[in-house]
């Protein structure tokens, strides 16, 4: 059961003018955990200190006491990133096939791939990457990061340029994906959608921990989750 | 690195890699361009007046593929894929991803190369001038060191994260033909050294070449193989060691 602790956090990039999160310390049990934030607030910089692809300039960020990188060689991650980003050579059944693999799950055929049934990609499995839709490569996206079943998943703006009907499946996938030991961090500009999915909801503000709402709170008490934005962030929320 | 840690990259790569070689590089196109040396080989060389005899440029015709091959399949090998940030995520190592991703492409060079070989002999009955087990043995020790001595750069150029290993390493393949001018022209003696260490040793390859073409003793080619050895090995620590430090951008 993976608890994140951010201690006393500061990221700053090479050449930038400012951080991109400062002194941010909180912990995470386990849950779906919705980061909301202006653009350049530092949501996905948090997730990628998570994944180990970035390092802290001060503090220290752990999960279940191991540094993040350690953390992923022994116990592996889920993470979606922004932009969906694949070997668009491959086919979908190639790809999941050789996630599977390192996994140590072996290269099972993907009839043989359970998640391909819960994502409806098994219609999928000749096709190309680079020939899906975006809302098809956000459930393969899904699929690939839940192989290896991680105790820890990522996901960066996971409903950007979706349909309707499209972000209704990927929440009835996401919330499909909850489990009493597992941490699912959601960064998303899409508050809506967060206010219903999120059992606890974190807000940033130009790499500050503004704010934070557990359990109920985070879904209906106190007025919405666009009003608390609109006061904590301000009139500088693009 | 022990042999273990990379078999399961070096699995996972196979399956993906031939996935890639039958759909971005060499692909159809790239497959049937692989077969043009084979080609040439059997046209009668010598008669085209660039080359002393059909041999002569043969031998040119299946080092300069060799050299085109080597860039072609391993410029990428190394180099950073915006998709690499999923097997990151499983726990791979990028290090041992991407050696292993090498190792595939180099052994598919070698494959192509041994097409070659059999194609340039077979060449050599139809031209009326076989050629002898020595001076197979000579070109084969040749073509592998040129390729390992290329691939092992591409490897090192594709670490540092530059997407233009082909650019480099025909820079440095055409500076490494002008190093005897470089050390006659350079003053002090230390621009010829730095040249002889820091290029590609494609004069100590040749030098390989000619002492096993002469029945040189093994001790007497020993100095050119163990500067190509070390280079190669030089240049795939110093790619491992840039590829352990290289962080997968996410969704780049």
């Amino acid at each position: 059961m993976p608890t994140l602790r951010f201690d006393s956090v500061s990221l700053r990039y090479p050449r930038a003018s400012a951080s991109a999160l400062a002194d941010v310390s909180m912990t995470l049990a386990p849950g779906i955990v919705g980061i909301v934030g202006a653009n350049g607030a530092g949501k996905s910089s948090l997730l990628k200190l998570l994944l180990g692809s970035r390092k802290v300039t001060a503090g220290s960020v752990t999960i279940d006491g191991d540094e993040p990188s350690l953390y992923r060689r022994r116990h592996g991650m889920g993470f979606i990133p922004e932009k969906p980003a694949f070997p668009d050579y491959l086919t979908v059944a190639e790809f999941l096939g050789g996630l599977r693999m390192i996994a140590g799950a072996g290269l099972p055929t993907l009839s043989e791939h359970a998640l391909a049934d819960s994502f409806a990609i098994n219609e999928l499995g000749a096709a190309r990457l680079s020939t899906l839709s975006l809302g098809q490569k956000r459930r393969v996206e899904l699929a690939a990061a839940l192989i290896g079943d991680p105790p820890l998943l990522l996901l960066d703006e996971p409903t950007n340029g979706l349909d309707p009907l499209a972000v209704a499946s990927l929440r009835a996938s996401i919330l499909a994906c909850r489990r009493p030991d597992r941490v699912i961090l959601v960064a998303s500009h899409h508050l809506d959608e967060l206010q219903r999915i999120a059992d606890r909801v974190v807000m940033l503000d130009r790499g500050h921990l503004v704010g934070s709402w557990g359990g109920d709170d985070a879904r209906d008490q106190a007025g919405s989750l666009e009003t608390r934005f609109r006061a904590l962030v301000g009139s500088h929320a693009s | 690195m022990p042999v273990e840690q990379l078999r399961l990259p070096a699995t996972l790569g196979l399956s993906w890699q031939v996935a890639r070689w039958k759909r971005v590089v060499p692909a159809r196109l790239g497959g049937a361009a692989l077969l043009v040396p084979c080609v040439l080989f059997f046209l009668p060389l010598g008669d085209f007046g660039w080359f002393q005899n059909w041999r002569h440029g043969a031998r040119v015709a299946i080092s300069l593929s060799a050299v085109a091959a080597t860039v072609a399949l391993g410029r990428d090998s190394a180099a950073p894929q915006p998709s690499e940030f999923w097997v990151y995520q499983k726990g791979l190592s990028l290090a041992d991803w991407g050696l292993a991703r090498w190792l595939l492409d180099m052994a598919l060079v070698t494959t192509i190369l041994s097409v070659w070989l059999v194609a340039f002999w077979a060449a050599s009955f139809v031209a009326g001038d076989p050629e002898r087990l020595r001076e197979i043995a000579a070109l084969v020790a040749w073509l592998l060191l040129l390729q390992m001595s290329i691939g092992s750069l591409l490897f090192v150029i594709g670490a540092t994260g530059s997407s233009r290993g082909t650019e480099y390493s025909v820079l440095l393949f055409f500076l490494t033909l002008l190093q005897p001018l470089i050390a006659h022209a350079a003053a002090p003696p230390w621009v010829g050294a730095v040249a002889n260490a820091a290029l590609p040793p494609i004069h100590p390859a040749l030098d390989v070449r000619a002492g096993i073409m002469t029945g040189a003793t093994f001790l007497s080619i020993m100095p050119p193989l163990l500067h190509v050895g070390a280079y190669v090995t030089l240049m795939l620590v110093a790619g491992t060691f840039l590829l352990a430090r290289r962080r997968p951008e996410e969704g780049a």
